[in-house]
């Protein structure tokens, strides 16, 4: 079997090396006639012509309204720890600024919080503090979203959260999708100048995290399939 | 009768070369036409990327020329083993010639044609994406813009590639002109040696011979392979075409 599988991309190569073979093999020996319309003259015409068309089509591409500026160069792994492991240290405040996208703050009335995150699959962490003057705080973090040096970051979306009598209702931020068209340069120019392919670029680590902060001596209910970590001096 | 005069091989090569560019112009519209096929493979993508990351789905499809050049260094081997054929050897009997002048100029020959087929290979890639442009629905296009240094730097490597493999392909044509058995031979000997070193080792020889040359990334490094192993096909055909009678 192993021997089957290692002959298919030799079948597919003598294919395709037979199909080259019989379009050079078409072509007639040239009868050297030197007449305007001989064969030399026609070749010669068709390669000129083939020539002129593809050094236009590097300058039409050059005006074309394409991004380049898109692709982050050196846009690696980011160096930040992740954004999990800064939460559960209750260290969510020492993140870069910029990773906190939104923020709301609720009055509650009562001494219990109803928290509900229908199909929620973002992570949650709650953290209980003193002297919250009956105030909800929370926060939604975004860590950086690289793909193969794009930056995609801006094109996320934030959770839409609601607070009304004591019930918090959480919904996820909507699902974002991005198709794009990347031009490679071939796989020789890549050889020798170091740009790399597919994946040999790595992705941002896209960690998205609710943090909540409520004050000491308010419950919070919640459903078994929601996940709520207690971090900070309530953590367990 | 004798001949008064004595050209200097150079002179003679030179002009073989200028008879043979004209003899064997055929070979240009052959690549015409195999880019422009190589190039509606193109368009169907050489490479995707694609997955789910939390509320991310993303899909990347790469395009390049890699399919155009592959298909270029093919050209250029057969094209090696074509001109090693009876229709193209005649060609060397309207001068007076000898094997040496013979062979340089088949080589320099193959060398003009890989430089050729480096060139208009690399620039059909900006053909491809304007095609992709007006033709995708996908109007989300990136690229990474390459200096001129770089862009020349890849047409040199693709040059060197083609042209090794127009060194394999002299190799084999001239074995066959000495014995048209080795037509069944080469190719039996090169699949049984492969299997025989698989089944023995474990080691793929077609892979680690493709990493040796396809995995430098020192540009010298790769120019002095490419080099040496042509240099060295190419000397091995000289030496035994020399064993060849006059119109073999």
């Amino acid at each position: 079997m192993n021997i089957i599988a290692s002959l298919i991309p030799i079948i597919i190569l003598l294919v395709v090396v037979v199909s080259v073979f019989l379009v050079v093999f078409k072509v007639k020996r040239i009868p050297m006639k030197t007449n305007k319309y001989s064969y030399v003259n026609r070749v010669k015409l068709m390669f000129g012509g083939y020539m002129a068309l593809l050094i236009i089509s590097v300058g039409i591409f050059y005006m074309l309204p394409i991004d380049s500026d898109a692709v982050t160069e050196g846009a690696d792994i980011v160096k930040e720890e992740s954004l999990y492991n800064r939460a559960e240290n209750g260290m969510i405040e020492t993140v870069d600024r910029s990773y906190r996208k939104q923020t709301w703050e609720f009055t509650i009335e009562g001494n219990e919080i109803n928290l509900r995150a229908p199909n929620n699959r973002m992570s949650i962490y709650v953290e209980v503090k003193k002297e919250m003057n009956n105030k909800v705080k929370t926060a939604f973090y975004q860590s950086p979203v690289v793909i193969d040096g794009i930056d995609l970051t801006d094109r996320m979306n934030v959770p839409h959260i609601t607070f009304s009598s004591d019930n918090m209702t959480v919904t996820e931020p909507k699902s974002v999708e991005i198709k794009y068209t990347a031009f490679k340069e071939s796989f020789v120019t890549r050889q020798v100048t170091g740009e790399r392919w597919i994946g040999d670029r790595s992705l941002g680590l896209n960690e998205q995290l609710l943090y909540i902060q409520i004050p000491y001596d308010i419950d919070l209910n919640y459903d078994p399939g929601v996940f709520v970590k207690f971090v900070g001096e309530g953590g367990g | 009768m004798m001949s008064l005069t004595d050209p200097s091989l150079a002179v003679v090569v030179r002009k073989q070369i200028q008879f043979k560019m004209k003899s064997c112009i055929g070979m240009f519209s052959t690549l015409i036409v195999l880019q422009l096929i190589a190039l509606v493979f193109s368009f169907g993508g050489t490479g995707m990327m694609g997955g789910t990351r939390s509320s991310l789905e993303y899909e990347m499809n790469y395009y390049s020329a890699d399919i155009i050049l592959v298909f270029t260094m093919l050209w250029a081997f057969i094209n090696a083993i074509l001109i090693k054929t009876k229709d193209y050897r005649e060609d060397d009997f309207v001068f007076v010639t000898n094997r040496v002048s013979s062979n340089l100029s088949n080589i320099v020959l193959l060398l003009i044609v890989s430089i050729v087929g480096a060139i208009t290979a690399m620039l059909s890639s900006y053909l491809l994406r304007i095609g992709i442009y007006f033709f995708s629905d996908n109007k989300e296009i990136i690229y990474t813009e390459v200096e001129f240094l770089e862009l020349l730097t890849g047409i040199i490597a693709a040059g060197l590639f083609i042209f090794l493999f127009s060194g394999l392909g002299y190799i084999i044509g001239t074995l066959v002109q000495l014995n048209k058995t080795f037509a069944f031979i080469i190719p039996v000997v090169f699949l049984g040696f492969i299997f025989l070193v698989e089944m023995s080792s474990e080691v793929h020889l077609l892979l680690e011979i493709g990493k040796f040359y396809f995995n430098e990334e020192s540009f010298w490094l790769l120019t002095s392979k490419t080099i040496m192993t042509s240099g060295l096909l190419f000397t091995a055909a000289m030496l035994v075409s020399n064993r060849l009678e006059v119109k073999q």
